[in-house]
């Protein structure tokens, strides 16, 4: 230890009497530089010594040689940093501080110095300065840049509630005194700190149960519990290593992982300082929180380590509850000022994210644009001038010079134009059935295990309702607007992605913007919005981006990211594959044969690598839509059935070859064939561009195999056997085959004119001629055909509701009766089973697809059959169905009322537009049967046994009390049989039987009491947890990881 | 190698588009056939078993044809038999083997239910005949036993002094029905708010004379619609003169409103004719009429074409243009109508009988008669008209005889089948059987010339029941939006 003599001449900041304590610990890289930037200072401090901890390297003689001896003190090596300050200190026990004949009392500081940082010359002249313009400073620190003396380090030290500490730094940062304005904080490191040394006697130091993170949070905190202020005085400047922090030193004192060390004293330090009250809530914070940031960094940023470090660290936190006891205990001595007033030295929530591993920093890359440097941000104050640029452009010039907004812009307009008549919330007709009340009844679709629609279904219902429940949620949870926008909207998002996803082929703005036009007013497209084909539309929407995500998986699938961008394309596959499952078959011959050609074309073979990414792409949508995958590998057929109702595309004919060659689809709203001819001439002409050969290869590939599948759907003259001249509409796959012709038509456009004029003349330049003038030809016609011909029959718009007033208010009693629904089509009667008072909604016909074969719709299509045949004793097989009503429209009513009147159970309530037949035998969803009548039903009887009591009931599930009665009785639900059905009474189940064949029964005791029936949906509630999880883990999967150097800066 | 690439494109897509042409099918032209059920359920309901007034005999007659049928079958099942009396009603089992006869009880007027199950219900027939010889109510009175329905069409009853006409509605369903009545008359429609909504309790008669209903209305047209339920009805009209009858029958169902309509049996011989024509829409019907004879099919000078008022009933006299010669009228017309057609049985000196015939559907299917005895020795009678191409019938009774009648194209034929349905029991049942796809039109007339005048009375060949047509059906979610 040193002591400078006292000087004829008072040292500036003659009040103060600082003592600086270095700590030493092998420290001899830096050192030299450290002890010359003491040497440097304009204001030295008064003491000098230096504390070492046992160094191996030489690192007390380096001082001891330039100091001068005396100046080291030894310490034992496992002393921590503020014993080792504290026993400098110590040295000086026996000195008195020197009489400076002055007035004012000398105030003693201590300058806590680390042997890897070095202070700036004007250092501690700064530091003295500030806490004599503010005596309330019982702290201050310095602003600490890293060792290059360029990149800002810390400006003042916070810690949010779960433990982190924030230095308010973002990333790495360049210090052009951004941060100087920061002024009280809640702490400041160590390295080149000033306390003030009574302020270190009567809080005893730094705590040793922190020895290696954290303490110096816990001086600050306490401090600023205990009255006093911490402060950054930005004119104080010190470099630091930080050695120990970033792994350049180990500690000696704490063996453990530094990770685990860090987390967990942190929130050790939070819950020894904050209010009692916080505490438990901080507990489970932190219980809770540990797990979610494991799986954070286990999923989003793939560092297992740190997951485990995380969960170590909780675990270290309650596995040691003294630590935070005897502080608590230690603090509430000493506080002074509560925890409320000093919330604003803690960071605000939306900085709490930034140290959270869910927090991506995201570099946007745009084609043509360099890519932003992911190195120092350059931010902090700029000139006024700069910032107040004017480029003199109006919003409408920035608007025009977007090509791609303004396309979304003009197809809109057309389609506003096109769909003038359908322009309302009520969509439906074609597949379409109007959009139920709310996102809720969606979102309770998708998750139930029973569904109530016609006689009832087990059908796992399609993905595709739960995408729609989510666009539907973040529409403000109406299902209609998200239907609207979807329909409605299908062209002007077709042509934005089309635009979007042409950018990765070429950048001329007029050639996107024509494929874009003419991919949304595809013949297919149009006729989707007018058939209501919301599959369709979806796919037409996704379609351009994902075959570029595709193409660009296949092509990369050895570079770096290869699996993760097979995934995404997985992922974008699967959202698609939800609402087609006809994708998946087409996607796998395009594959291969894309496979082909890029394998071809390229320099180097990837071949295992394309592969595998092709099984990825192709495996992610069967394991993310479980369970309904296995539900359409058992019905195969669900792969050409598509959404919604029943197929209503009829031709007596056979579509034509050369109309499904043209791409024209058949049915409503399409535009004449010849359309088609310069679309597939632009693809031809691809092919004879030499540039990019693989790709002008891959769309002709779709193109014929889309036109291939497209002829194969359409032989089948019987696609809806009930319907003679049903098809499968090709629709869907023609869209595929005209996307892949317009890939090979944009090649054919990139650089073609300089390619032209460098050939000879010869057919290509005419043939370009003519191809492109039937192009704007077409693609003219394309727009003024579809909005003169308006979007078309049979989608409409508008309140569909077939049954009168008084009937739907009936369907709403407790007993949930149903109304038969039905329609004289030619000589065939169309029926439907309704139970909702508003009728059929959309995702009815998706979980509960008409299965004639079922026991149920055997019993109901007889039923139907024999009402309106007139079979005597009809009216009586209604009952069990649970019909309350038979209502047909004026016409139908007109041909059928002498049959369905024979129904002597059946009588007629008058009606406005509609005759409706009202059944006066009891009717419900539950119904009570006495013992006689209940030998009756489970003989398989299709007539209606007496029925004792109707019971309250909603569709599949009671709660109602069954009175006492004699024993045998029978319950009988009006659902089809089925092994997942369980009811119990007073908690004793009731054993299962089936009632008239079909219907699910239950025997009833003796006794009665409350009821519960339902439906078990335990497994379908497992599986959609695992298909969350799975959704979970395949999206952290796709998303990049944190970047190597952020590690290096973590604190 | 591009133009390779090209060329293997082009030819991929020529291929396709000619596989495409050589594989199309075309939807089949299948026609959706209905589906047919036999029939095992009938219910039928015999009216006017009537006790009443003294001396009156009435019996109805259920008799099982399964064995006259041609080819002759077996039928198997159970049927049983319910006066209908409201709650008091009681069914009890018969058995048809092959006729049961249930008799009227004195001064008691009975309609009774006749329920059968099982295959018989399609073999089985019944018929009421009421007859009393003497007195104020002397006539002869021949119904079908039918089956409910929602609708009844009849014309030709009188609310006028001088006419005893009474509708017959039965309920014969465990549960209530409700009809509506409206009546049209030589005057027009007429109107009675009683009639708007009757209630006929379960298993229940409701009686409607046609004097309360429409009184002093000269040939009322009435239709029957049940608003609930099904019900059978039956119109039996009587008149007299002071306190001598001049005749009765039971005015058969009239086929429902139609632009075409044939009315067979129109006897021969002395006495006046008449065909009653309602047309009970809103705009007047002009009517072209045909009569069918023996000879011929002509159009009756003077009524050939004549209009009857929307809402109004005309009767027409035929009597002049038949002669003496029995016969059909056909009819066709531009706006619906229903027709019935009245024969009067004069018997010089002595009282006369009526003999009540409506426009009736072609015999495509055999038609059962219950009993086709003339209780009093007299003869029975087949009418049958051919208006189309010639056509022949057979009359097959259960014990084995059998007659095959030929009914010349656009002529009109009486024949006598006394003897060939002549039968040791009481109860004379058989099957008249259609032979050929040509539409033949027939009645069953049974007729007595006795000291004090005549008895005679007509039944229409109706088809017994044939096999449901159940309609294809198809469940589609679409009818319950649109």
């Amino acid at each position: 230890m040193t002591e400078k003599p006292a000087r004829s001449r008072q040292p500036r900041h003659a009040g103060h009497f600082v003592t600086a304590v270095l700590v030493v610990h092998d420290g001899t890289r830096w050192l030299p530089e450290v002890l010359e930037a003491l040497a440097a200072q304009t204001r030295k401090p008064e003491r000098f010594v230096a504390t070492d901890t046992e160094s191996n390297d030489g690192s007390p003689e380096l001082i001891t040689d330039t100091i001068g001896p005396g100046t080291v003190v030894p310490v034992p090596r496992t002393t921590t940093f503020g014993d080792a300050v504290q026993a400098g200190l110590d040295a000086f026990a026996d000195v008195p501080l020197p009489d400076r004949g002055t007035e004012e009392p000398l105030t003693e500081w201590i300058w806590l110095l680390h042997d890897d940082c070095a202070p700036e010359p004007e250092a501690l002249d700064a530091l003295l300065t500030r806490v004599t313009q503010a005596p309330s400073v019982w702290m201050v620190g310095p602003k600490v840049r890293a060792w290059d003396n360029r990149r800002l380090l810390e400006a003042g030290l916070s810690i949010s509630p779960n433990g982190v500490i924030d230095t308010g730094i973002d990333g790495l940062e360049i210090d052009q005194a951004q941060r100087d304005e920061v002024d009280e904080v809640l702490a400041v490191g160590t390295a080149g700190a000033l306390i003030r040394r009574d302020v270190w006697d009567r809080l005893g130091g730094l705590d040793p149960a922190w020895p290696t993170y954290a303490d110096d949070i816990d001086l600050g905190w306490r401090i600023n519990s205990a009255g006093g202020r911490v402060v950054v005085e930005s004119g104080a400047v010190v470099r630091h290593v930080r050695a120990q922090t970033i792994g350049r030193r180990r500690s000696a004192i704490d063996h453990g992982t530094p990770t685990v060390t860090r987390r967990r004293s942190g929130m050790q330090v939070v819950l020894s300082n904050t209010s009692g009250v916080l505490v438990p809530l901080l507990l489970v914070r932190y219980l809770i929180g540990g797990l979610l940031r494991a799986l954070g960094h286990l999923l989003v940023e793939r560092r297992p380590a740190f997951a485990a470090a995380e969960l170590r660290a909780v675990a270290g936190v309650f596995a040691h509850p003294q630590t935070i006891a005897t502080g608590r205990k230690d603090r509430a001595r000493l506080r002074e000022v509560s925890h409320r007033e000093l919330r604003h030295l803690f960071p605000p929530a939306a900085r709490r994210w930034h140290s959270s591993p869910f927090w991506i920093e995201r570099t946007r890359v745009d084609r043509g644009a360099p890519a932003r440097s992911t190195g120092a941000i350059e931010s902090g104050p700029v000139s006024e001038e700069a910032e107040s640029l004017d480029l003199g452009e109006s919003i409408l010039a920035r608007f025009l010079h977007r090509p791609g907004a303004v396309v979304f812009v003009v197809m809109a307009v057309i389609s506003l134009i096109a769909e003038r008549h359908v322009l309302t919330s009520t969509l439906h007709g074609g597949r379409l059935l109007p959009a139920p009340g709310g996102a809720s009844d969606l979102w309770s679709t998708y998750t139930a295990a029973f569904h109530p629609s016609s006689v009832g279904a087990t059908t796992a219902a399609p993905p595709a309702l739960a995408i729609l429940a989510l666009l539907s949620t973040l529409l403000l949870g109406k299902v209609w607007l998200a239907v609207d926008v979807i329909l409605l909207g299908a062209v002007p998002f077709a042509a934005l992605s089309a635009y979007t996803a042409a950018g990765s082929l070429t950048s001329a703005a007029r050639v996107r913007v024509w494929v874009a036009i003419v991919y949304s007013l595809l013949p297919a497209l149009t006729g989707a919005v007018a058939g209501g084909r919301i599959d369709v539309a979806v796919v037409a929407i996704l379609l351009p981006h994902l075959l570029r995500a595709l193409i660009a998986a296949v092509r990369l699938a050895s570079a770096p990211g290869g699996l993760r961008r097979s995934i995404g394309a997985g992922l974008l596959f699967a959202v698609a594959v939800a609402f087609a499952p006809l994708l998946w078959l087409v996607a796998v011959p395009a594959l291969v044969v894309g496979i082909g050609f890029i394998e071809r074309e390229a320099k180097e073979s990837a071949l295992v690598a394309r592969l595998i990414s092709a099984l990825t792409i192709l495996l992610v949508p069967l394991v993310v839509l479980m369970p309904w995958t296995w539900h359409v590998i058992a019905h195969p057929r669900l792969l050409l059935d598509g959404m919604g109702l029943p197929e209503f595309y009829v031709s007596t004919a056979a579509p034509s070859g050369i109309g499904l060659a043209l791409l024209h689809a058949g049915g409503p709203a399409q535009p004449p064939v010849w359309i088609g001819i310069p679309i597939i001439a632009g693809g031809l002409l691809g092919l004879n561009r030499q540039s990019r050969m693989a790709v002008a290869r891959t769309g002709m590939a779709l193109l014929v195999i889309g036109v291939a599948i497209g002829i194969a759907l359409t032989r089948d003259a019987d696609a809806a056997a009930a319907v003679a001249g049903t098809r499968h509409w090709p629709g869907l796959v023609l869209l595929i085959a005209g996307a892949g012709s317009l890939v090979s038509t944009l090649v054919a456009v990139v650089g073609a004119r300089p390619a032209l004029r460098q050939q000879d003349f010869g057919w290509q330049q005419p043939a370009v001629v003519v191809v492109v003038g039937l192009a704007l030809l077409s693609t003219g016609w394309l727009a003024i055909g579809w909005m003169v011909r308006s979007a078309g029959a049979p989608l409409v718009s508008g309140t569909p509701q077939v049954l009168p007033l008084f009937t739907q208010s009936e369907l709403a009693v407790p007993s949930s009766p149903r109304a038969l629904v039905i329609a004289k089509t030619g000589s065939e009667i169309r029926y439907s089973l309704v139970r909702r008072p508003t009728g059929p909604r959309l995702g009815d016909a998706d979980t509960a697809p008409i299965d004639a074969n079922s026991p149920a719709a055997k019993r109901l299509a007889a039923a139907v059959s024999d009402l309106v045949g007139g079979r005597p004793g009809a009216g009586d097989e209604l009952a069990p169905l649970d019909i309350s009503f038979v209502v047909a429209a004026t016409d139908t009513a007109r041909a059928v009322a002498a049959t369905v009147g024979r129904a002597d159970t059946l009588t007629v309530v008058p009606a406005p537009g509609a005759t409706v037949w009202q059944s006066t035998l009891p009717t419900g969803e539950l119904t009570l049967l006495s013992a006689t009548a209940a030998s009756q039903a489970r003989n398989g009887a299709s007539l209606a046994a007496p029925v004792s009591k109707v019971l309250r009931a909603r569709p599949g599930s009671s709660s109602a009390m069954v009175p006492a009665g004699s024993a045998g009785r029978l319950l009988v639900l009006a659902e089809p049989a089925n092994g997942h059905w369980h009811a119990s009474i007073d908690g004793t189940s009731l054993p299962r039987a089936t009632a008239y064949g079909w219907a699910q029964a239950f025997v009833v005791p003796a006794r009665g009491g409350k009821l519960d029936l339902g439906y078990g949906s335990g497994s379908r509630t497992a599986w959609l947890v695992v298909e969350l999880v799975t959704v979970v883990i395949l999206v952290g999967a796709m998303l990049p990881g944190r970047r190597p150097e952020d590690e290096l800066e973590e604190v | 190698m591009r133009r390779t690439s090209i060329a293997a494109v082009l030819a991929a897509l020529v291929l396709l588009v000619v596989v495409a042409d050589l594989t199309g099918s075309n939807a089949s032209s299948r026609s959706i056939r209905p589906t047919r059920v036999p029939i095992t359920a009938a219910t039928l309901v015999c009216p006017q078993i009537n006790g009443s007034p003294p001396g009156t005999v009435s019996r109805a007659s259920i008799a099982d044809l399964a064995s006259a049928l041609s080819p002759p079958s077996h039928s198997a099942g159970k049927v049983t038999a319910t006066v209908l009396a409201g709650r008091k009603s009681t069914a009890k089992s018969v058995t048809v083997a092959p006729v049961h006869v249930i008799h009227s009880a004195s001064k008691q007027s009975q309609q009774v239910e006749i329920d059968a199950s099982g295959s018989v219900a399609a073999t089985l027939a019944g018929d009421v005949t009421v007859e009393n010889a003497t007195g104020r109510s002397r006539a002869m009175s021949v119904a079908r036993c039918v089956e409910p329905a929602t609708d009844w069409w009849f014309t030709g009853a009188d609310g006028r002094i001088g006419f005893v006409d009474l509708l017959v509605l039965a309920n014969p369903s465990p549960t209530a029905a409700r009809v509506a009545v409206s009546l049209w008359g030589q005057k027009g429609p007429h109107d009675n708010t009683q009639l708007q909504s009757v209630p006929i309790g379960a298993h229940r008669t409701v009686k409607i004379p046609i004097a309360s209903a429409a009184p002093d209305v000269a040939s009322v047209a009435v239709h029957v619609h049940a608003t609930t339920g099904t019900v059978t009805a039956a119109l039996l009209e009587h008149r007299t003169e002071t306190l001598l009858s001049n005749g009765s029958d039971f005015i058969p169902a009239a086929n429902a409103p139609a632009t075409t309509a044939v009315v067979p049996g129109f006897a021969p011989g002395d006495g006046p004719r008449y065909l009653i024509v309602t047309a009970p829409g809103t705009a007047d019907a002009t009517v072209n009429l045909r009569l069918e004879t023996r000879s011929g099919t002509f159009q009756p000078s003077g009524v050939n074409q004549v209009v009857v008022r929307a809402g109004h009933t005309r009767p027409i006299s035929v009597s002049a243009q038949l002669g003496k010669s029995g016969g059909a009228a056909l009819l066709t017309s531009d706006q619906p109508v229903i027709a019935s057609g009245l024969s009067v049985i004069p018997a010089s000196g002595k009282r006369p009988d009526l003999m009540w015939s409506a426009a009736i559907p072609p015999l495509h299917t055999p038609a059962g008669i219950g009993n086709g005895h003339q209780p009093d020795g007299g003869h029975t009678y087949l009418y049958l008209s051919a208006p189309d191409a010639a056509a022949s019938v057979k009359v097959t009774a259960p014990g084995g005889r059998a007659r095959t009648i030929a009914v010349p194209a656009k002529r009109s034929t009486v024949t006598d089948i006394t003897a060939t349905i002549k039968s040791a029991a009481v109860t004379w049942p058989f099957v008249v059987t259609p032979l050929g796809s040509a539409p033949v039109y027939g009645v069953v007339a049974m007729s007595f010339a006795g000291a004090h005048g005549s008895l005679a009375a007509s039944e229409p060949l109706i088809g017994l029941p044939t096999p449901i047509p159940l309609p294809p059906v198809r469940e589609d979610a679409r009818v319950a939006v649109s």
